[in-house]
This record gives structure tokens, C-alpha cells and sequence, in this order.
């Protein structure tokens, strides 16, 4: 249906200044400035075709009380589909009325004369057709134009995807939107957001990196671990150190001390060897000398006049006198050892006589019988004996050289020592031993014995010569040996007694020569004296005594006058002697005195050689001395403080071989001192992270620490699979459900998306392609498919001018659909076209003509530009309000 | 007279767990008492030697404190005059430089102790000897590296090599997989049934598998398994602990297994698939949660073990197939908070529940004759299972995990195909206000 002519009185601001009539062609511009009745015409139109609502004219919103009682009124000529015309009345009053008149094809709306009865509802033409549906879908304003009214929703929705009994589904696309909202939790390519794998990916970094901590820290714990036994060595070792550098220190110090001593010892030079002895003071010596020296003088003097007074008579009388003191003193005992002698004498006359007499009776004579034949005999066997003797000496003197008798009894002992091993073989090397030491002893001394007795014996010298003249009468005795051997046994004995014998001849002949050679001495003094003559010599010990005892009678005389003469120079020699004694008292104190004060002057002279004065160098001396001893306290003082003192010493004095000791001895102590700092400040360092180490180890974290994060990682990488896979699972379904999904659209969705996809294609000169419902929520919204197969949402992401476009396209597919068993309603469009640019707005403009070639268009607009625009791309005059 | 040893591997003292942070330091702690507990009966049975046959801990994770306790307890037991035996594995090789092994051996050295003499660690590729008194010979070699790929019992003396005093039982001592053997673990310094069988030792002391078991037929050839279970990974599960072996010369010795594990590892899995039985029927036709909770229940009292203690169990329980709460089930917090309760009624240390294999219980037929969106989804999903790179080659498919190699790539597209129709039914089907399915 179309309106061709309109007719409006009473109605809005339309007919504000009178009724107003329009004439109109398919496609209608209306131009009007706000409130010049754009949205009036459009109502005008609608309630033409289905009634006032409200239908109470002084309740309807755009009645225009004049003050009378004047009615709404509208009127127009239709023309339908076929050809029909049509005019129609509506009036409202108290109530709505209609009334419809058939016209010719040349008649106008003025023309029309309505008759018949009132009718009510729509027109005939809009049966097919609700009038929500109609505001909703046909009469479009630019403020509601994309909301569907509540009311025909449902509708709409029917329209769009009719339900399916039986199976309650959610809507496919809101399932897979809700799958693809799933995955992009899980992990999105454009990495925007947090998504499951990304925080898993996250996680698992961040748990690498604390595995790699952890581990460090395991690493550090063991290391720790490893490290304390080397700290606590080295602090040993440096406690060691410490100490031996402490020792060298200290023997630094003591070395520079003793280096400092020693210098100062040297210093002394020779003096302290010099002063090193106690040296007494000379000076009271000195005095003391001065005044001896002065004491010696008066007995010097007494000598010297004694010496006068003295005569050498007296001398002589006195050395006289003092001479035969001596010689009656020795005269006295030369006689009582003539006495003696003489008494000797007899005996050895006695004793010779005895043995003649002896002789005699062994070979049966008397000793008398000289020459006898048994006295000859006796001289033979004297003399054989004597031989015997001679022999057996000089066998003897041989043997030692030769062998020795005791050979055979060496020999024995060895063997029985040998037997008696073998019969008692526990002792028997004792005993052997101790025989062998017997046998050597007694071959010892037996040697011995021999040799002193018989080697070194001398041979007397009568004996040898008797000997040698019996020689020849011995040999007649020892035919037969048994004679020679009893004879042997016989005389042996008395041959000792006879050389007996003769040793005491002979010494007493000694002795007598000895006595007179004596008396001769005292005679030769007699005779010196004066006593006698000459000097006597007597054979006859009695002669000799006499002479003696004469001599004796004259000395003692002599021995009177020289006692007295004696006296007298006694007393000048007392006098004398006592000033010589004082002389040599004073001469020895003297010298002692002297001999005190020459070492010292002489080590004083060593020691201070420019000192004159011997008290001024005494005293440097004695101020050496006690530097010296205060060396040696010190010294001293060192020792007691340093046990290896002489160690220490030596290897000063060591030291100054090479270079100054005190020099090194510093550099030493520099170095110690250095090196002792530095192991002082490592052993601070090493105890510091001794401590830390083990408040580390004591306060580790949970050994499992490691094997936790490990776990955690794990399950981190678990969980990012897993949610990879999913997101992998639920693309895939999501796939699939979008396949089927576009499948069964293609099968079942109506035409009336089709239809709107076409609309749309030629809204944008084909940047969208399709139109899609989406029965995501309660509310099913739209989508569409653009050329690049994209679907898009049809909501705030897409522009205002395409969703403008969008539901433009989607009410002409509707009105098309609904109209498809009725007249094609008029189509207004209040504004539509704000948000569209110049090139859709073109496009619009095409696709309104050829809907204009079936539907009649109205597009209303405020704009002057957008009138004149579409006046010219429809080349229709725009209708001004 | 016979050489009775104690056949110990794979001990992983320093390693992780499954299970929530709780369990995890549970079962951390118990680990280590587990291993206390195998040395207390060596000492108690006077056993002639221990033999560790590797992965004693792991490498990385070793720390200090965990590394004293095991020297604490191999001075406890070599102090007891019991000797340790000790080849190393590939998670704590033993070449200079591994650094958990360097901590050991450095500690072992600085014991210097008596007892040090006998802690033998076989850390070398190299076969050696070592007397236990006279009643056996271990001959033993351990991986240098962790990744060991030579053959290491191929080297190996055979008996005819071997100058055997009378009365010694000959054993070996290795960390290998034996290729072929029943469960496989990774493959490391790989072995064959003929390098046992050429040497057919009075036994042979394996590890690397934790899964205890003959490793070659007929031949005294034994993984132990390892000392206690540390997931619900089905070689961890079931009773854990070591093998005690008493060997004679020329006579293959049979172990009898001891468990030491303080904690236990149970995994049940309940295929309400399988709905002859009762008790699986009774899960899934429960409707409501607590019904849920007391067919759960009754199904794993019958099905846990009846030997274990329960709070020493630690459960895995998945729950497969269709399920009447499934859709209940779908929120993870409700799956959690039913493991909860149920554990706790149970009385095991802890329940894990997982739902991911659940699916809705729905007629299937008539969701597919239904003209639906989803009845045309069910039949793209079988449509295209038959050849999915050709249906999908052409798609940009935007996935994150596709491997670009061919089979690798089917068999990926394969594994997430495969419940795809199960899940567009879950998303599809709009729930009930009560979380069933209308």
C-alpha cells in the first residue's frame, strides 16, 4: 500500500495553523526543523493505518485543544498493491471512527466523499501485521533504533530461529563463545591479559628461578658444610702462626735488647776486660806504703851502725861456735853409731862362726878342717850349688822368652775346663771360665815371680866370683845325678844361710865405710877448727871409736870458750837481728804493699795509659766498673726474662755477621708485626664466617626445599599442559560446534537473515556479508560476518554508522518477511541516516529506490544538506513541514 | 652355609611426592623411616649384607641434612657388621663431579671410621668383586653418568671366569632395564634376557623398575621395586619394600618380599561402563550427592586393600564413563569436597577424587535425532573421526600443543578428538536447575 494524498486537521503541531495536506510519491523527503512535525507526520501515517492510540481524544498527545469541540482528523488516499485506491477517514472524538471510500484512479483526496459506517481497528491492508510490530519495525527514529521493543521480541526472535521441540539446547554460539572465552583464559596468542598458561608459564619461571635459589642455597649450605673444618684448620694454623710470631716478636725484642746490650758492651771495648776484675783502690795503699817507707827508716839506720859495731871476729867465734855445736852433736851420734856397728859386728862374727859351725857338722867335721877333704868337698858342692844356682837364674832369665813351665798346667786346666763342660753343660762355661781365668793368673804371677826374682835380680858380684872358682869342683858331683840331688836337698838351705850371711857382711861393711867416711867429715872440721891435726882414718872400729871420743873431749872444750865468746855477740846479734827483722818487716810490707799497688797501677796505666794521676784514673776506673756491672745486672736482668738467652745471643751475634743486628732486627720485627696484623685480621675474618656459616646451617630451610620446588615445577609443567591441551581441546570443539552450527543455520535459518545480509551487503557496498542471529543470552543478539569470513558481534565494537546500517538492513528483512503475506506497509525513517558517511549514505539512497519500487519510503530529516541530498539521488522534491 | 642379604633399589629418598602439600610432608618423613626401618631389619635378622642396587636419592635434589640421615643409617647398619653394598643408578650417578654423589663419597671418606669399610659403593662401569665372609661374592657395577647407555651386564664375568671359593653364592648387582621385562622404565644401560642368562649368577639384584617383579623368566633375575610408593602412578601403588634373598652356591635363590613403606599408594578406578556390578551401578545411578557419597563409598571399602592400614593409604579414585551426577560432578570444588568426606570416612590419610573421565549419562539417540545444532555436531564428530587431518587439514586450527610431524600430529588431533562428542554434549545440553540434564 501506498499514500498518495494526506489530509491532517487537529493533529499536533502539524495542523497548528491549520490543516495540512500533503501529496505524496514512493519515495518522500520530509524536511522540517526540530519540532515542525516530523515525528507527527510519522504518527499521522501510523494511526492512518491502525487508529488513534490513545483512542480518547482529549488523553491523545497530540490533539490540539482549540477551545471547541473540533476533532482529531486525518485523512488520506491509499492505493494498494493492486491498484485499488482508497480513501480513508479517522476521526476522534469522544471515540475513534473510521471510514474508508473507494475512489477512481483520477480522484483526489479532496475529491473523496466519505459515507458508510464507522469501522474500527486497523486498515484492511495492515492485517497481516501488529501494530508493536509495525512501531518497532517500520517507523523508525533515530533515538530507539537499535532496541526491538519488549514486546516483540519474542516475535523477532521466531522469526529469526524458530525453537526445536523436544531438546532443550543453550544457544550454540553462546557455547562457543563461551569456549572460545574459555581458551583465551587458558592462553591467548596476542599474550594480552593472564591466562592460564601464561601464569603457569609464569609460575614455572618463577619456580625455576627459585629452584636455581634453592639449589644455591643447598650448594651454599654444602659448601658450608665443607668450609667450617677448613676455617677451623686454618684458624689452628693461624693460631700457630700467631704464636710462632708472637715468639719471633717477642725474640725480636729480646734480640734488639740484647743487640742494644751487647752494642754497649762493645762499646766498653777492652775496658771491660779490663775493669771486668775487682780492683782495689791504690790510694790508701799508696798511703799506707808512704808511711812503711817512712818506718824503715830508723831500723835502716840501727843496721847500718850494728853493722859497724859488729866485728867479723865475733862473726867467726860465732859461726865457730855454731860449727862445733854441730860437730859435738854429730860427734855424739857418730859414736853411738859406732856403738852400734860395733855390736853388729859381733853378732855377724857370731852368726858366721855358728855357721862354719853348722857346715862343719853337716858333712861330719869341724870348721877347722879347711882342708880337709870333706871341706873341699864342701866347697865342691858350695860351688856346684852356686852353679846350680847360676844356671837355674839364667834358665830362668831364658824361660819367659822361650816357654814356660806352666804350660803344661795351662794346657791341663784347658782340658779339664773342656771335660767338665761336657759332663755339666749348664756351668760348664762358667766354670771353664773361671779355671781359664786361675790358669792365666797363675801363669801371671808365676812369669812374674820369675822374672823379678831372677831376671831382674842382680847378680852379686863375690857370689859370681865364687862361683866361678868352684866351678871346677861341682862338675866332680854331678855324675851321678842322684848324688847332685841330695846334695841339693842338703845344701840348698844352708847355701841360702851362707848368701845370707854374706849380705850381712857386706852391708855392715857399708856401713862401717859409711861411719868412718862420717868420722873423717868430723875430723876434717876438728882440724879445721883447730882441734886436731889431720884428719884421721881408722881400719879398726875401735881405733876409730877412740880417736872419736878424743875429738868429742876437745870439742867440748872448745865448744866452752866459743859458748861465751858466743854470748857476748849474741847480744849485738839480737840487737841487730831485731833492727833487721823490723827492717825486714818494713822491707816486706814494703814490697807486699808495692806488689798490691803494681797490678793496679799497671791496670790502671793499661786502662787510662793519658791519666797521670792514678786516683783521677781510678776513678774512671771505678766509674767503668760500675758501668760494667750495670751490664751485667742487665745482662743479668735478660737472662732471667729470656730462658734461651744464649740462643738468642748467638744468633745476634750471628745476625751482625751479615748485617747491623739492630737493622734486622727492626726489619723483623716490621715484618712480624705485618704479618701478625694480617693473620690477626684473617682470623677476625675467618671466625666472622665461621659464625655466619653456622647460624646459616643452623637456620636452613626444609631439606625438602629443593625437591618441593622440583615438585612444584613439575606440576607447574603438568598443569601448563594440561591447560595447553585443553585450550587445544576446546578449540577444537570449538571448531566443531561452529561448523555445525554454520551448518545447520544454512539449513534451517530463515529468510529473513538472508534478506538482511543482502540489505546489509548493499548498505556497505559489500564490507559485510551476512547478518547472523546469536542466541548467546536470553536475548538473542546479532552478529555479522564480514568479508574477511570475521564475526562480529553487533554491538559497541562495530561503528554507530554500521549498526545503524545493521539494523536498518534487519528491519527491511523483517518488514520484507512480515509483508510477504500482506501489503508492504510504508517504511519510515525518522533521522536514520546522522551516522552515515557520504558513501553508505549513496549506497542507502540505491537500495531506498529500489525498496521504494514496492514499498513507499519516507525519510525525515532536519538536515537542509541531507534533504537536498536526497532529494537529488531520489529526484523527488522534498515535502517541507 | 647361606649368604641372606636384603635386596633394596630405587630408594629416591630426596625426591618429590604426589598428593597435597600435607601428604607431601607426610610422606617425605615417612620415606626416610621407611629406609630406617629396612636397615633396623637387616640388623635384627643379622643379615649378611645389604645390596642397594641404585637411586638411592636424586641427584638434584639431594640436600645436606638428607644426605647425613642416609649416612647415619649406613654407619648404623655397617657398624652392626652388616655390609653395604651400593651400585649407583642414573638419577645418583657416580662420576667425579656428580655433585650429590661428591658430597657422599667426601663424607664418607671424612667418617674414616671402621665401619666406612663396609660401605662399598660400586660407582664405576666396571664390574667388581667384593667377599661377604665366606659365604658370598657381589660382583657389581654402577652408572657413572645418568644417562648410561652401554650395556653393563653384558660386561660381566661369566661363571667360567670366575675363581669361586667352595661355598660362595654368586651375585650381581646392577641398575639396568632389562628389555623385555614386564614393566618398563626408561632406558637406561639397557640388558637382554641372554646377558642373564649367560650368567646364570645364585641371583641377581636389579634395579631401576619400581614396579617389583621377575625381570627375566625362569632366571633368579629381581627388580625389587621401589622402597615406598610417590604417586598413584600404577607402578607406585600397592605394598612397597625390599626383597629378602638367601642365596646358596650353584642354587637360584627365590626372595621373599618385605614391605617397608610406611605410606601406601592405592589407585581404584571405578568404569561405571562396567554396571553388572552392584556396587559400580549403585555410583552411577546415585541422583543425588549423598547417595553418590554412600555408593563411593561402599564400592572402595570393597575394593581398597584389606591388609593395609588405612591411614597409612594415600587414594587415587577416578571415576570413568557416565555417571547420573555427572553434571553435579562438573564443578571441581564439589569433585573435591566429596574426596574430602569421603577420605575422611574412609579413614585414609588422604582420597584424591577425579571426575575428568566422567560423562553425562544421556540418550545418546535421542540427542542425535533431535534436528538440533548438537545432533548436527554428534555427526560432524563421527564424520570427521574418520579421517580428521583431511576434515580439519584445511581449517586454521590455532591450536598450541600440534606437532608438525604427520603421525605425531593424527595421533594428537586422534587423543583430542576422541571425547570431543562427549564434551559438546556436556557444553550443548542446558542443565537442569538441580545440575541434571533436561
Amino acid at each position: 500500500m501506498r499514500f498518495q494524498e494526506l489530509g491532517f486537521e487537529h493533529f499536533g503541531v502539524l495542523t497548528a495553523d491549520g490543516a495540512r495536506g500533503f501529496t505524496l510519491g514512493p519515495i518522500n523527503v520530509v524536511l522540517g526543523p526540530n519540532e515542525a512535525g516530523k515525528s507527527t507526520f510519522a504518527s499521522g501515517l501510523e494511526t492512518l493505518m491502525f487508529g488513534f492510540e490513545p483512542a480518547n481524544r482529549d488523553n491523545h498527545p497530540l490533539y490540539l485543544w482549540d477551545g471547541g469541540s473540533s476533532n482529531l482528523e486525518l485523512r488520506a488516499l491509499i492505493v494498494d498493491e493492486q491498484g485499488a485506491r482508497v480513501g480513508v477517514e479517522r476521526t476522534l472524538q469522544s471515540s475513534q471512527r473510521l471510514r474508508t471510500q473507494d475512489v477512481g484512479a483520477d480522484a483526489t483526496l479532496a475529491d473523496v466523499t466519505f459515507s458508510g459506517g464507522h469501522q474500527a481497528g486497523g486498515l484492511i491492508h495492515t492485517q497481516h501485521t501488529k501494530r508493536k510490530l509495525y512501531s518497532a519495525l517500520w517507523n523508525l527514529e533515530l533515538g530507539d533504533f537499535h532496541a526491538f521493543d519488549v514486546g516483540v521480541q519474542k516475535d523477532i526472535d521466531n522469526l529469526i530461529l524458530p525453537p526445536v521441540d523436544g531438546v532443550r539446547l543453550l544457544p550454540t554460539r553462546s557455547v562457543i563463545a563461551s569456549l572460545e572465552g574459555e581458551a583465551r583464559t587458558l592462553y591467548r596468542k596476542d599474550r594480552r591479559g593472564k591466562t592460564v598458561v601464561e601464569e603457569h608459564a609464569k609460575r614455572r619461571r618463577d619456580l625455576r628461578t627459585e629452584i636455581a635459589e634453592a639449589q644455591e642455597r643447598v650448594e651454599t649450605l654444602r659448601a658450608a658444610q665443607d668450609r667450617l673444618p677448613a676455617i677451623d684448620k686454618r684458624l689452628q694454623a693461624i693460631q700457630s702462626e700467631t704464636a710462632r710470631l708472637r715468639q719471633a716478636q717477642r725474640d725480636a725484642q729480646a734480640q734488639a735488647e740484647i743487640a742494644a746490650l751487647l752494642r754497649r758492651e762493645n762499646e766498653m771495648g777492652a775496658l771491660r776486660d779490663l775493669v771486668a776484675a775487682p780492683l782495689e783502690d791504690p790510694r790508701p795503699l799508696v798511703k799506707q806504703l808512704n808511711e812503711v817507707e817512712a818506718a824503715i827508716v830508723g831500723p835502716t839506720e840501727r843496721c847500718a851502725r850494728s853493722a859497724l859495731a859488729l866485728g867479723a871476729d865475733d862473726q867467726c867465734v860465732l859461726d865457730q861456735a855454731a860449727e862445733l855445736r854441730g860437730l859435738y852433736e854429730s860427734s855424739a851420734l857418730l859414736a853411738q853409731r859406732l856403738g852400734a856397728w860395733r855390736e853388729r859386728g859381733q853378732e855377724l862374727l857370731v852368726d858366721r862362726a855358728a855357721l862354719q859351725h853348722e857346715v862343719a857338722t853337716l858333712l861330719g867335721g869341724d870348721s877347722k878342717a879347711g882342708d880337709s877333704p870333706e871341706m873341699r868337698w864342701l866347697q865342691s858342692v858350695s860351688t856346684a850349688v852356686l852353679e846350680a844356682g847360676v844356671n837355674q837364674w839364667r834358665t830362668a832369665r831364658e824361660q819367659p822368652k822361650t816357654s814356660s813351665p806352666s804350660w803344661g798346667r795351662l794346657v791341663a786346666g784347658v782340658v779339664a775346663l773342656v771335660a767338665g763342660a761336657l759332663l755339666v753343660r749348664p756351668y760348664s762355661w762358667a766354670a771353664g771360665g773361671l779355671g781359664l781365668v786361675l790358669v792365666a793368673w797363675h801363669l801371671f804371677l808365676d812369669v812374674r815371680w820369675r822374672t823379678q826374682r831372677n831376671v831382674e835380680a842382680p847378680m852379686p858380684a863375690d857370689l859370681q866370683s865364687r862361683f866361678d872358682a868352684l866351678s871346677g869342683l861341682a862338675s866332680e858331683y854331678t855324675a851321678t845325678p842322684e848324688g847332685l840331688e841330695r846334695l841339693v836337698v842338703r845344701l840348698d838351705p844352708l847355701a841360702k844361710r851362707v848368701a845370707q850371711s854374706e849380705s850381712a857382711a857386706l852391708r855392715a861393711a857399708q856401713e862401717w865405710s859409711a861411719l868412718n867416711s862420717e868420722a873423717a867429715r868430723g875430723f876434717a872440721l876438728a882440724k879445721q877448727v883447730g882441734l886436731t891435726e889431720s884428719v884421721t882414718s881408722a881400719q879398726d872400729p875401735q881405733v876409730l871409736a877412740e880417736q872419736v871420743l878424743a875429738l868429742r873431749a876437745a870439742v867440748a872444750g872448745a865448744l866452752e870458750q866459743a859458748s861465751q865468746a858466743q854470748a857476748a855477740a849474741a847480744e849485738d846479734a839480737r840487737e841487730r837481728a831485731a833492727a833487721q827483722q823490723a827492717l825486714r818487716e818494713g822491707q816486706t810490707q814494703r814490697e807486699r804493699l808495692r806488689e798490691r799497688i803494681a797490678p793496679i797501677e799497671a791496670t790502671l796505666q793499661a786502662a787510662f795509659a793519658d791519666q797521670s794521676d792514678m786516683g783521677a784514673a781510678y776513678g774512671l776506673w771505678a766509674a767503668e766498673r760500675e758501668r760494667l756491672i750495670g751490664l751485667k745486672q742487665e745482662r743479668r736482668g735478660l737472662e732471667q726474662r729470656f730462658p734461651d738467652f744464649a740462643a738468642l745471643e748467638g744468633a745476634v751475634l750471628d745476625a751482625r755477621l751479615g748485617a747491623s743486628a739492630s737493622n734486622l732486627q727492626d726489619h723483623d720485627a716490621i715484618a712480624i708485626d705485618a704479618q701478625a696484623h694480617e693473620l690477626a685480621t684473617e682470623r677476625d675474618a675467618l671466625l666472622e664466617e665461621r659464625g655466619r656459616l653456622q647460624e646459616m646451617l643452623k637456620g636452613a630451610p626444609d631439606e625438602h626445599g629443593v625437591a618441593e620446588l622440583m615438585d612444584a615445577d613439575r606440576e607447574a609443567q603438568d598443569a601448563m599442559q594440561a591447560a595447553r591441551r585443553e585450550h587445544d581441546r576446546l578449540r577444537l570443539l570449538q571448531i566443531l560446534l561452529s561448523e555445525a552450527d554454520r551448518l545447520w543455520r544454512a539449513e534451517h535459518e530463515p529468510d529473513v537473515l538472508k534478506k538482511a545480509g543482502e540489505y546489509l551487503r548493499a548498505f556497505t557496498g559489500g564490507r559485510y556479508e551476512r547478518l547472523m542471529s546469536n542466541d548467546e543470552h536470553a536475548e538473542r543478539t546479532l552478529e555479522v560476518l564480514d568479508a574477511q569470513g570475521e564475526v562480529r558481534t553487533v554491538g559497541a565494537p562495530l561503528s554507530r554508522g554500521t549498526r545503524d546500517q545493521i539494523h536498518l538492513a534487519l528491519r527491511l528483512a523483517l518488514i520484507d518477511h512480515l509483508d510477504q503475506t500482506g501489503e508492504r506497509l510504508p517504511l519510515v525513517l525518522d533521522e536514520v541516516l546522522v551516522h552515515w558517511d557520504a558513501t553508505r549514505r549513496a549506497a542507502i539512497y540505491a537500495a531506498l529506490r529500489t525498496v521504494a519500487k514496492h514499498r513507499q519510503v519516507f525519510l525525515m530529516t532536519c538536515h537542509q544538506a541531507f534533504a537536498d541530498e536526497a532529494c537529488a539521488a531520489f529526484g523527488v522534491e522534498p515535502i517541507v513541514l | 652355609m647361606a649368604f641372606r642379604f636384603l635386596h633394596l633399589a630405587d630408594l629416591h629418598l630426596a625426591s618429590g611426592f604426589g598428593g597435597s602439600a600435607a601428604t607431601k610432608a607426610r610422606l617425605r618423613s615417612s620415606i626416610l623411616e621407611s629406609f630406617g626401618d629396612a636397615m633396623s631389619f637387616a640388623i635384627a635378622e643379622r643379615l649378611d649384607a645389604v645390596l642397594i642396587a641404585g637411586d638411592v636419592y636424586d641427584e638434584e635434589k639431594l640436600t645436606p641434612r638428607i644426605a647425613a640421615r642416609i649416612l647415619d643409617e649406613l654407619e648404623r647398619v655397617a657398624s652392626a657388621g652388616i655390609d653395604v653394598l651400593w651400585v649407583t643408578g642414573n638419577h645418583d650417578p657416580g662420576a667425579a663431579g656428580q655433585r650429590a654423589h661428591d658430597w657422599l663419597v667426601k663424607d664418607l671418606d671424612r667418617a674414616n671410621a671402621t665401619w666406612r669399610q663396609r660401605v662399598h659403593v660400586f660407582d664405576g662401569p666396571e664390574p667388581r668383586a667384593v667377599h661377604i665372609g665366606n659365604v658370598g661374592l657381589v660382583i657389581g657395577a654402577g652408572h657413572p653418568r645418568d644417562r648410561e647407555s652401554r650395556n653393563l651386564a653384558a660386561t660381566f664375568p661369566l661363571l667360567s671366569e670366575l675363581t669361586i671359593e667352595p661355598g660362595r653364592a654368586i651375585v650381581g648387582l646392577l641398575h639396568t632395564q632389562v628389555e623385555g621385562a614386564p614393566q618398563e622404565h626408561a632406558r637406561y644401560a639397557p640388558s637382554t634376557y641372554a646377558d642373564f642368562e649367560a650368567r646364570p649368577y645364585s641371583y641377581w639384584a636389579l634395579g631401576h623398575v619400581h614396579l617389583r617383579q621377575q625381570a627375566v623368566p625362569n632366571q633368579p633375575v629381581w627388580y625389587c621395586g621401589n622402597l615406598m610408593g610417590r604417586s598413584a602412578k600404577p607402578a607406585e601403588c600397592g605394598a612397597k619394600g625390599g626383597l629378602l634373598v638367601t642365596a646358596e652356591p650353584g642354587r637360584s635363590a627365590v626372595p621373599e618380599f618385605v614391605s617397608f613403606g610406611r605410606h601406601r599408594w592405592e589407585r581404584v578406578v571405578i568404569d561405571t561402563h562396567a554396571r553388572h556390578d552392584e556396587l559400580v551401578a549403585a555410583v552411577h545411578d546415585a541422583d543425588y550427592r549423598d547417595g553418590l557419597l554412600d555408593a563411593l563409598q561402599t564400592a572402595l571399602q570393597a575394593r581398597l586393600p584389606q591388609d593395609a592400614i588405612p591411614n597409612k593409604l594415600v587414594v587415587r579414585v577416578e571415576l570413568v564413563g557416565p555417571l547420573t551426577m555427572h553434571g553435579w560432578l562438573r564443578e571441581i570444588d564439589y569433585v573435591d569436597e566429596l574426596g574430602h568426606e569421603l577420605g575422611a570416612r574412609l579413614g585414609v590419610a588422604e582420597l584424591d577424587l577425579r571426575a575428568e573421565q566422567a560423562v553425562a549419562a544421556v540418550d545418546r539417540q535421542a540427542l542425535l535425532e533431535a534436528p538440533t545444532v548438537l545432533a548436527r555436531a554428534l555427526e560432524l564428530h563421527a564424520e570427521y573421526a574418520q579421517d580428521l587431518d583431511a576434515a580439519l587439514g584445511g581449517l586454521d586450527l590455532g591450536l598450541l600443543d600440534l606437532p608438525s610431524e604427520p603421525d605425531e600430529r593424527a595421533a594428537y588431533l586422534a587423543r583430542l578428538w576422541q571425547d570431543l562428542d562427549a564434551l559438546a554434549i556436556e557444553r550443548l545440553l542446558a542443565r537442569d536447575a538441580d545440575g541434571g540434564r533436561g
